[in-house]
């Protein structure tokens, strides 16, 4: 199980140990900012489902988009300003950043699956600014918990952020064969999309592998 | 009954501009235009094909009034992409388009911007969701297109950006 939460990680991210939060010795499969993005991605999609705003179709204010732009900012700086030698980051800032960066990319995913442009869409996913409010009051937990040197938080937060990838793959090949095949069935989207899924996963984890083999 | 020609909604009979889109009316014609559609409703009214279409698009409340919002506002859609623009025109009484369509090389720009890597996907996540607040339906399609294509232009940014940080790190390693 282990060694397939590091094959799926390796994916989309380098996993060098230096940018990688460490419980009882072991290393998480994702990066801390890899961690922060699908941990965040996660855990909206979490509040969305409990809230019952999985199936809202609302574009989000201009207002709710300027405070979600504004809250990506933070991570495309630190990411920028880092690797361009700027400045010198830490792993903290990485998993705040890369939370703060993927808790508002479900919102749109949410939105590209279940908008019509034919219909009138009335059922928001941000309702309001409450809304917004929880969802970065979610972020705490994670903040909180990995600082716990406890095995079992290793298990979760890993688990967690690494099968949140193929969840997103699945759901943006879900969106893209509904757009071109409109008869198609869900149940036969599904499936595809998670055959597509699964054989971008291992191409992605087989090149990162090779491409960083003398690195880990 | 007073409507106005821009937005198609339904004002006093004193008003001279619209309080919706702030359209100034010429009442007279209008005035002329709109009785002569309330015929039509109320003609349509005594029909029970009207109930099937608002049952059919459930457009709320089974008033006179809704009945009326819908003939206005969604009537039959004509396809004038042959005409240089694109998309739809709505086909109301006075044969006003909603407002105009999307140029094509407004497209095109947006989606060449939003397939670019780094910046490009926050540029057509923001531009879809601005298309998508629109009315019209032509709007709203393009917007739907530039935030797929944002999204997917996300995560193929973000599934890139570790092999091309891999790559530079194995030519500064070959290079040492």
């Amino acid at each position: 199980m282990k060694n397939l939460l590091f094959f799926l990680g390796r994916s989309v991210c380098h996993q060098i140990p230096e940018r990688s939060f460490f419980i009882q010795n072991l290393q998480f499969p994702l990066c801390a900012r890899c961690t922060g993005i699908y941990t965040g991605m996660f855990l909206s999609f979490l509040y969305l489902f409990i809230s019952n705003r999985y199936k809202g179709n609302k574009p989000p204010t201009i207002k709710h988009l300027i405070i979600m732009v504004i809250l990506w900012l933070p991570m495309m700086i630190d990411g920028a300003s880092s690797y361009l030698g700027l400045r010198d980051t830490n792993n903290a800032i990485r998993l705040i950043t890369g939370l703060l960066f993927g808790i508002f990319i479900p919102v749109f995913i949410v939105l590209i699956r279940n908008f019509d442009a034919k219909k009138n869409n009335t059922k928001p996913i941000i309702k309001n600014y409450k809304d917004i409010v929880c969802m970065l009051l979610i972020l705490i937990i994670p903040m909180l918990v990995i600082n716990l040197n406890h095995i079992s938080i290793w298990w979760i937060l890993s688990s967690v952020s690494v099968l949140t990838i193929p969840f997103i793959y699945i759901q943006i090949f879900y969106i893209i064969l509904k757009n071109i095949f409109s008869s198609i069935k869900k149940g036969q989207a599904y499936f595809i999309a998670s055959l597509f899924s699964v054989m971008i996963m291992v191409g992605l984890s087989i090149i990162n592998k090779l491409l960083l083999a003398g690195f880990r | 009954m007073n409507y106005c020609r821009e937005c198609g909604k339904i004002l006093d009979e004193n008003q001279t501009e619209c309080p919706f889109c702030g359209t100034h009316l010429g009442n007279e014609k209008v005035k002329e235009e709109a009785d002569l559609t309330d015929n039509m409703l109320n003609q349509s009214d005594a029909s029970p094909s009207m109930d099937k279409i608002d049952n059919t698009f459930e457009y709320g409340v089974d008033s006179p009034e809704s009945k009326k919002d819908y003939m206005y506002s969604t009537t039959t859609d004509y396809d004038y992409s042959s005409m240089g623009g694109s998309g739809t025109m709505n086909n109301n009484p006075y044969d006003v388009p909603a407002s105009e369509p999307l140029n094509n090389w407004v497209k095109i720009l947006l989606a060449f911007f939003t397939a670019t890597p780094a910046i490009g996907p926050f540029i057509g996540i923001i531009a879809g969701i601005v298309f998508m607040i629109k009315e019209d339906q032509d709007r709203k399609t393009t917007g739907q297109a530039l935030l797929t294509v944002g999204i997917i232009s996300l995560v193929v940014n973000c599934c890139c950006a570790f092999a091309v940080f891999s790559q530079t790190l194995s030519e500064m390693s070959t290079f040492y």
